[in-house]
Formats: structure tokens, C-alpha cells, sequence
């Protein structure tokens, strides 16, 4: 995998693509459909404004992880939506054992010994 | 029309994109903004809530807009934002110099050494300024608009129109100074009445070579023009389509 999964440097960064690539493996979505998704299914944990969706997805759709396509939806006009590619498939599996991996890390050093 | 234009419109002002990047950035948050604002419709908010609501949530950061422009940003357009960058070292500045210094000393020499140039002498120097104002100038402009894609549109324009006026200005030229030309012969063709004949034929054969060089100047020089023009109209349709 020539791709980092999680960067702690930017664990935000991370933390946002991973929530992105999570929703996208449901099936293809609009960018606005990413967001509520995540916000519904977070608990009130993941509002992220939608605005910093764009960067997020034209970012992971250079890196081949999902492909964006644009249909035509009648009176609603063109509509882009994004779904997983297979490279996505493959890295969103091993990305779900990272972040199982980190947490299990983060919580050994946070936790109190008893 | 779509119903956020004055939400896209500053945006596509503050989104240095290239086109057609940035219309396809932006016709994807006005689907998104419309979508999201039915949503909120429907979830019982009065249309101006709605609205409000739906712009509020596409917000775009500086630092998120600064993020796409990156992601959108070619390998080779970040070597040439590198290269025209304030932050060049002085050697960087030197070896461009050098590099452009030694293509235009080349390409003077060719032309210069031209036979057609050489007969028409030393008359066809006006025209030859011209073209190659115009040649130069359409060299930038090609770069800023289809290497540096620099598409905010004020600047794609600004000294567009000034191509095309030297195309004109190099007939113009040609044919000015063929004319006077001409002129000077016919006085030497009454003082020297004997090689009358030979005056006019020298003259003939120098006004054609000048006409020649700036009628193929003026084409060149046109056709520049309206490959950059059609370019900078494409970007012009693409914004309009968009927002209005």
C-alpha cells in the first residue's frame, strides 16, 4: 500500500477520509449524502462542514480510491456522485484494521493501569 | 438559473482554477447546495431558513479553498508557479535569463538571415518590431493561459486585444512604407530616366519581399489572436453558463 492510513499528523485529515470512504463502501453517493450520512450515523461526533467535503473527495478521487461520476437527474440537473473504486474496496479494508489497530494503541496510553 | 448565484459567483472568484476545473468545482456545490437546501425544505425550515442553512453548511473555508486548488494543481504547474515565484534564487533568475536571452537571439537570427527578409532590407524593420511584439506577446499570454492557467478572466483579456492591433498595425506598416517606397523610386526614376527600368524592378522586387513578411507576419500574428481569444471566450461561456 503506497498510501499512508492514518497520518498522525493530521489525525483530523484521517479521521474525516476514513468516515468518507466508510460511507462510500454503503454504495455510490452525492458529496451532500456523504455528509448527512456521517452526521446521522456519528452521534453527534462528526459535523464536519460540508464545505471541506470537496477538498476531501477531488483528493481521493486523484488517488484512484473513488470515482466520481456525473449523471444527469432530469429537472434537478447534472449531479456528481462518488462510489468506491476497487482500489477504494481494498484500501478501506486495511484501513478499518489501522484505525482498530490505533485506537487499541491510543487507548493502552490513555487508560489508567487498575 | 440556478437560485445560489450569488453564493457561486465570490466563490468562483476566490477559486484559482483552471477551466474546466473550476466550473465543474462549482457546478458540483450548486447541485450539492440546491440538494441540501430541499433537504432542509423538507425537514419543515421555512424557504429563507432553508437557505440560510444550506449556504452556512457549504461554507468554504480559506484553508479547504487553499486544499482543492492544491489537489487540483498539476505537478508542472506547481514547477512553473516555482519558477515565475518571488522565491527564486538569484542563480534560478540568471539561468532563466540566460535560457531567454539565447532563444531570442536565435530566433532573431533565423528570421534576419531569411532571404526574403534580406531583400526586402532594411524598410521591413518596422514590421518586423511589430511581429515580433506580437509574437512575443502571444507567447505570454499563451503561457499564462494554457501553461500557468491562469483563467481569471480580467487577466486572460488584459493585452489580448493588443495582438490583434498589431497584426493590423504590421499590414498597415507594409503597405505604408511599400507606398513610400515607391515614391523615393519614382524620383530616382526621373533623376537616373536611363535605369528607370531597373529602379522600378529593384522596387518590385523589395516592396513584394516587404508585403510578403508582413502580410505572413500579420497572419501568424492574427491566428495567435484568435486561438487565444477562442481560448479566453471558452472560459468567458463556461463562467456565464454557470452563473447567470
Amino acid at each position: 500500500m503506497d498510501r499512508p492510513l492514518i497520518e498522525p499528523q493530521s489525525l483530523a485529515k484521517s479521521c474525516n477520509e476514513a468516515l468518507i470512504l466508510a460511507c462510500l463502501e454503503e454504495g455510490p453517493r452525492h458529496g451532500y449524502q456523504i455528509a448527512l450520512d456521517i452526521e446521522e450515523k456519528g452521534g453527534g461526533y462528526f459535523r464536519f462542514n460540508h464545505g471541506t467535503l470537496y477538498p476531501i473527495l477531488h483528493k481521493l478521487e486523484k488517488e484512484g480510491l473513488i470515482k466520481g461520476a456525473w449523471s444527469d437527474e432530469g429537472p434537478r440537473g447534472k449531479r456528481k456522485s462518488y462510489g468506491l473504486t476497487a482500489k477504494g474496496r481494498r484500501y478501506v479494508a486495511n484501513l478499518r484494521s489501522g484505525w482498530r489497530e490505533f485506537i487499541e494503541h491510543f487507548l493502552e496510553v490513555v487508560e489508567a493501569e487498575e | 438559473m440556478t437560485s445560489f448565484a450569488e453564493v457561486l459567483r465570490p466563490l468562483s472568484a476566490r477559486l484559482p482554477l483552471p477551466q474546466p476545473a473550476r466550473t465543474r468545482v462549482l457546478l458540483e456545490i450548486a447541485a450539492d447546495l440546491e440538494d441540501m437546501y430541499r433537504h432542509y425544505r423538507a425537514s419543515g425550515l421555512s424557504e429563507e431558513e432553508a437557505r440560510l442553512k444550506a449556504v452556512e453548511a457549504f461554507d468554504l473555508s480559506d484553508e479547504a479553498l487553499a486544499e482543492l486548488v492544491r489537489v487540483h494543481t498539476s505537478f508542472f504547474r506547481r514547477l512553473l508557479d516555482r519558477l515565475s515565484s518571488q522565491a527564486q534564487s538569484r542563480w534560478e533568475r540568471g539561468l532563466l535569463l540566460i535560457v531567454a536571452g539565447t532563444l531570442s537571439f536565435v530566433c532573431v537570427h533565423l528570421v534576419l538571415r531569411g532571404e526574403v527578409v534580406a531583400v526586402a532590407g532594411t524598410q521591413v524593420w518596422p514590421t518586423l518590431i511589430c511581429g515580433m511584439a506580437g509574437l512575443t506577446l502571444g507567447l505570454i499570454k499563451f503561457y499564462q493561459i494554457h501553461i500557468k492557467q491562469d483563467h481569471e478572466l480580467r487577466r486572460a483579456r488584459r493585452w489580448l486585444d493588443a495582438i490583434a492591433i498589431l497584426a493590423g498595425v504590421q499590414v498597415i506598416l507594409g503597405f505604408l512604407v511599400a507606398w513610400f517606397s515607391l515614391y523615393l523610386t519614382a524620383r530616382r526614376m526621373a533623376e537616373d530616366v536611363e535605369y528607370a527600368g531597373v529602379h522600378l524592378f529593384n522596387w518590385l522586387v523589395s516592396a513584394s519581399a516587404l508585403l510578403s513578411v508582413s502580410l505572413m507576419g500579420a497572419l501568424l500574428t492574427a491566428m495567435i489572436w484568435f486561438a487565444l481569444a477562442r481560448r479566453v471566450a471558452g472560459i468567458a461561456d463556461a463562467e456565464a453558463a454557470l452563473l447567470t
